[in-house]
């Protein structure tokens, strides 16, 4: 790993970042307090992962150590009705500006529900036995990005669901923000017990002005529970995102996680699934560049205990001078005999500036395995282009009908009608003087 | 309304089509009949615009247009309909959607506005109906999954919402069991109408028989060599191709 | 009996294996393993500048090759051993090295067969290439490299009549000065990486290869590679170069002697086809793979690459790689003319404690360029077998193609097959299609053969057979021959 010349903080001294961190919630936790020293001490040895470090040769992180990007104490207030606008009906929901919790603005009364949805920091206060027990149990720190969040992070979403309880309603997330020039660093912690259930949204948007946002998700799923998160990245085109999933799924455990990127300069998701005996997961995404945006999605799977399957279905599409990255890593380890895994990859390459770099890897030590991975990258087809041509319609609407035919397999994934109809309407912002209509769909 | 002038096409810069002369009015059926690699399938897709087929000389007008100036999907709103010998599979587009999206983009091009989806819900089901092909493939993702033969009748069925005014179809018949052939058959025949020609392309008389064109041309190396009415696909189907390939080639139709 | 749709059916099933039959057959012995008794004249251990000197002055070379070889080694020193191979070995000792050996029968350079010490020729015989032209086989010619010198070219006159020079590269620096200082280095160049620059600093000798325009080579070309010294390294060079218009196969082979420490051959191939050419590069790689045990063995790191320079060029590589401690090699295809052609063809077995980072680079440049790489890696024992790859379509590639398969086999449950693909795509014209796929041998398939009748091993071989089937179709006859029986050696008493 190279030492960061540069990073967010290089502007603050010791005692000034001591001070930061004493701001922070939480700090009153010894063992927080000191996790948090520990982390940022690492993140100055480690600075950011640069070019040389394989899993980010696609996806430099100059661009973020240029930009002065600083950790705010306040947050800047946002238009409410565009929070409002991504609000989901019936689910319990809450709002982060600029990673402050917004009570006002969030719903999350569960008095009559046996579970616990709260924000991360309210949980260190009522809970901090649990909090320390979880946070932190398998997040890896694999990169820079993950001690600064360690070192800095102040709120976020924790959720605890009792064994044997099946929460119905959604939990949704709204990370929304303006502040210019902000370092945001969430944390959320989410623990399934034994056999219950819960579905998960999180909405990133944010306005034009230039920002960071640095998250990392834990996901503890025991013994047969089930997890659905469905991940909608919107942010406006000066926000750079690092985003980082771990989850670890015990015997017969379930995870279903989407991830739709259609926002951001620069954003980078890093998707870690430790999978236990018999455990399922099933991993899709949707990610369109266009203009100069940046995005890559970076999924890694541990296969650990046998008889486990995963599937990844991971589609890209590139337009304009934009540049989408795919790495997909399957990892088999001894002991995970009968595995079965399958990653398909489909790339769509819309423009002569525009790149794909995909990576799609299987690392297998164990013999009685079914895995397989596909990967194709190309522009749309002519002959169904010529077809549609043949019917009448014209070549600008027959390419957007091909593309959004292309996004649309993915979408058709989402389980909640609501969520689904939102990222449909996203979607379609990504063709503009689009002949595709909405209403005959 | 369709006046083809000597037309000579090239496909990968090989020559296909040598010539071809041939005039269609308006309520006629043609049928284009010859031997495989005989220029059958270029002359559809010349007609349709397809890329890579290239017309190197000759001329092709259209209702008094030149259709060569047109793109595909113009050609397809002034009226031309290409039943494909392949049809095409698209997956993530449904049948229903194409369809809706097609015939809207031809009803505006024609000043007629687009119909709302009540009533194309109804006309579609009532075409559906008509043409004995069930509801669900309109749901379905156009042409996956389905068999030659539901293919094909999906193609009839595009035709018939689309009401063009001239039809090519390109060996529309090809791997039909009797049944869909009937079907195709009567598809093409309800939309018989002094307004509409037909230029079918076949290999085989059976989908004529159903049809009676009123005219039979017989196509070889790139020219028409023999022009008559269907008794001439009567004397094909006895004495096969090959005595209009041994047959000096030039006489026009 | 129908092996391809066995291999087909060669997908894992819910029955662990556990067929002792098979795994009786352990005891297969590395045939070419023996040791040839001549004297040496040798360098010895050790590598600076006057080693390097002394080599290039063995070889009576002209003073610009000394000075290409001195740069190639100033640049070496500054680099540093790959790492980031799935591959471990302890850091190799490049002083406790002997850059050059020869036997010392050959140091008056013998005019004819007649003249070379009948130990080699011995040799050769034991390893199934007799030399004498009258044994063998009319259409392949042979150059016969032993340690750091070629020992024999046979059938030299017949493709002389045909223009073909086809010579030990020591002789080429000699004798073809200018088609040597215009093509070698061209492909990979003296930075190239670590192997490459120290091949270049010390490399003795290898095959030289030039077509001449319009000119299809009469027969098939092949040299024959063995290491008998201990504590001598191999840095063969060879350099083919297609005219216009020109064709050629040409074949490689290499074994060593079965020795406790390890060996490093570190050899660079560069192939240019230049309009209208045609290069066929087969390999089979014996070399010893260390025992049982995972003492000694070959490390056989080696840059292979072919540029089709000219428009609607080719160039095909098959290897199949049996032997060797460690492998690190990617024969690969640089696609600079218009609708030039790349294509990869590989097997690799690993068995015991082999490990194997092997696969191919495709970099499309030209316009309708067009490559294919198959990859069938197997893994027996407690061996590491992994396919790294990329494919890379410039910005100007229009229309250009790829497919990548690969397939892994996996026998036992103490191996490891890994796939590490870069697919990097900047032309949307282009299409890049990429599978792969791990499985292990069925038992239920295992035991229909048996009960057909077919012993363990055969059945397994039967099904292993049909596994690599598409790419031993790419080897020259009496080769793929040669390959499937190999094939069956290396993996004897795999299963268990």
């Amino acid at each position: 790993m190279e030492m960061a010349t540069q990073n967010p903080i290089q502007h603050f001294s010791t005692d000034q970042l001591n001070h930061l961190q004493d701001q922070l919630n939480g700090m009153h936790l010894p063992w927080l307090a000191e996790r948090r020293q520990h982390a940022l001490s690492r993140f100055i040895e480690t600075g950011f992962p640069g070019r040389k470090h394989e899993e980010w040769r696609y996806t430099p992180t100059r661009d973020i150590e240029k930009h002065d990007f600083k950790p705010v104490t306040s947050p800047t207030l946002v238009d409410t009705n565009v929070i409002l606008k991504h609000q989901i009906s019936n689910a319990l929901t809450l709002v982060f500006v600029d990673g402050f919790f917004q009570p006002d603005l969030s719903r999350i009364d569960t008095s009559a529900l046996p579970v616990t949805v709260t924000n991360l920091a309210s949980a260190l206060d009522q809970f901090p036995d649990l909090v320390e027990t979880h946070l932190d149990s398998i997040n890896q720190n694999h990169h820079g990005f993950c001690y600064l969040n360690s070192a800095f992070f102040n709120d976020g979403l924790f959720v605890h669901i009792p064994e044997f309880t099946a929460l119905d309603i959604p939990i949704h997330v709204i990370h929304a923000g303006s502040t210019s020039d902000a370092m945001i660093s969430t944390r959320n912690l989410v623990i399934a017990e034994q056999d219950s259930s819960c579905h998960i949204i999180e909405t990133w948007i944010s306005n034009d002005t230039p920002r960071l946002t640095n998250s990392v998700t834990e996901m503890i799923a025991a013994d047969n529970a089930r997890i659905e998160m469905n991940n909608i990245q919107d942010q406006g085109n000066n926000s750079y995102h690092i985003s980082t999933t771990w989850s670890q799924l015990a015997n017969s455990a379930q995870l279903t996680h989407h991830g739709f990127n259609f926002g951001g300069q620069l954003v980078r998701n890093d998707i870690n699934t430790l999978l236990g005996n018999n455990a399922k997961c099933r991993h899709s995404g949707l990610t369109v560049t266009r203009h100069n945006q940046h995005i890559d999605n970076h999924l890694r799977i541990e296969h650990l205990y046998p008889e486990a399957s995963s599937q990844v279905l991971y589609k890209n599409i590139a337009d304009d001078k934009s540049r989408a990255v795919f790495q997909g890593c399957i990892v088999v380890h001894k002991d995970a005999q009968q595995t079965d895994s399958n990653m398909s990859n489909p790339n769509l390459l819309l423009s002569n500036d525009a790149i794909i770099n995909t990576k799609p890897q299987l690392q297998i030590d164990a013999d009685d395995v079914q895995c397989a991975h596909g990967v194709t990258v190309g522009e749309l087809e002519q002959s169904a282009l010529f077809f549609l041509r043949s019917r009448g319609l014209d070549e600008h609407t027959a390419r957007n009908i091909l593309t959004f035919a292309f996004a649309n397999e993915t979408i058709q994934d989402i389980t909640s009608t609501e969520l689904k109809s939102m990222v449909l309407d996203k979607l379609l912002t990504h063709f503009p003087q689009s002949a595709i209509r909405v209403d005959w769909l | 309304m369709l006046d083809i002038q000597n037309l000579h096409a090239t496909v990968n810069d090989k020559p296909i089509l040598n010539g071809i002369n041939l005039q269609v009015n308006a309520g006629e059926v043609h049928a284009i009949m010859g031997p495989n690699g005989s220029g059958k399938s270029t002359t559809a897709y010349v007609l349709a615009g397809r890329d890579g087929y290239d017309v190197n000389q000759g001329h092709i007008s259209f209702e008094g247009k030149n259709l060569l100036d047109m793109e595909p999907e113009i050609r397809t709103r002034a009226g031309l309909f290409l039943g494909f010998q392949y049809p095409v599979e698209i997956p993530g587009v449904s049948n229903m959607y194409m369809l809706k999206a097609a015939l809207n983009a031809i009803r505006m091009h024609r000043g007629e506005g687009e119909l709302d989806a009540i009533d194309f819900l109804q006309l579609v089901k009532q075409k559906a109906r008509e043409l004995n092909i069930d509801e669900k493939f309109l749901y379905r993702d156009v042409n996956v999954g389905f068999s030659g033969g539901e293919k094909k009748r999906n193609e009839i069925l595009q035709m018939a919402m689309l009401e063009p005014k001239l039809v090519v179809l390109d060996e529309i018949d090809s791997g039909l069991d009797i049944d869909a052939l009937k079907v195709v058959a009567d598809g093409i025949n309800a939309l018989r109408s002094p307004e509409r020609a037909f230029v079918i392309v076949t290999h085989y008389k059976r989908l004529l028989d159903y049809i009676q064109p009123d005219f039979v041309h017989v196509l070889s190396e790139g020219r028409i060599v023999k022009s008559g009415n269907i008794s001439l696909a009567d004397e094909l189907e006895e004495q096969g191709y090959g005595w209009i390939e041994t047959a000096p080639t030039g006489t026009d139709g | 009996m129908n092996t391809e749709v066995l291999a087909d059916q060669v997908v894992s099933d819910d029955t662990p294996i556990a067929n002792k039959e098979i795994h009786d057959v352990i005891g297969a012995e590395y045939a070419p393993g023996f040791v040839t008794d001549v004297e040496s004249d040798a360098l010895p251990p050790g590598l600076n500048e006057d080693v390097v000197r002394a080599i290039s002055a063995k070889k009576d070379e002209p003073e610009w090759m000394t000075e290409w070889r001195l740069k190639a080694f100033r640049i070496w020193q500054k680099m540093e051993s790959p790492d980031w191979a799935k591959v471990s070995f302890p850091p190799i000792d490049f002083q406790n090295i002997s850059y050059y050996s020869a036997p010392k029968t050959m140091k008056d350079k013998p005019k004819s067969l007649d003249e070379v010490d009948p130990k080699l020729l011995e040799t050769y015989k034991k390893l199934g290439i007799p030399l004498h032209e009258q044994e063998r086989l009319a259409g392949v010619a042979v150059d016969a490299v032993f340690d750091s010198v070629s020992v024999a070219t046979t059938f030299k006159g017949k493709l002389a009549d045909a223009g073909v020079i086809f010579c030990p590269i020591s002789e080429a620096i000699r004798d073809h000065p200018d088609l040597v200082k215009q093509y070698l280095g061209s492909v990979v160049s003296l930075s190239d990486n670590f192997f490459s620059a120290l091949n270049s600093a010390v490399f003795s000798d290898g095959s030289f290869v030039f077509i001449p325009k319009g000119v299809r080579c009469p027969m098939e070309l092949s040299t024959y590679f063995r290491i008998n010294a201990s504590n001598t390294g191999q840095f063969e060079r060879t350099l083919i170069i297609a005219e216009d218009s020109s064709h050629v196969s040409y074949l490689e082979g290499c074994t060593a002697p079965m020795r406790d420490e390890n060996q490093l051959h570190a050899a660079v191939v560069e192939l240019v086809a230049l309009d209208d050419a045609e290069i066929k590069y087969s390999t089979v790689q014996n070399w010893y793979p260390g025992d049982e045990n995972g003492k000694g063995g070959i490390y056989n790191f080696v840059t292979k690459r072919g540029e089709c320079r000219g428009n609607n060029s080719k160039i095909s590589w098959t290897q199949v790689e049996t032997g060797s401690a460690i492998t690190w090699k990617y024969p690969s295809c640089v696609l600079t003319g218009d609708n030039s052609i790349g294509e990869f063809y590989s097997v690799a077995v690993t068995n015991n404690f082999q490990q194997a980072d092997t696969g191919s680079k495709m970099i499309h440049i030209g316009k309708n360029t067009s490559s294919t790489i198959i990859s069938k890696g197997i893994s027996a024992g407690k061996s590491q077998s992994s396919y790294r790859g990329l494919v890379k379509m410039m910005k100007h590639a229009e229309n250009a193609r790829n497919f990548t398969q690969c397939d892994s086999l996996l026998i036992g449950d103490k191996c490891g097959a890994h796939t590490f693909p870069y697919i990097e795509v900047r032309q949307p014209s282009s299409t890049v299609e990429h599978e792969a796929s791990t499985s292990k041998i069925g038992e239920d398939q295992l035991f229909y053969l048996q009960q057909r009748g077919i012993s363990a091993e055969d059945a397994v071989s039967l099904i292993v057979n049909g596994f690599c089937k598409e790419v031993f179709k790419e080897l020259p006859m009496e080769f793929a021959v040669e390959a499937q029986a190999l094939l069956g050696i290396s993996l004897e008493g795999s299963v268990g």
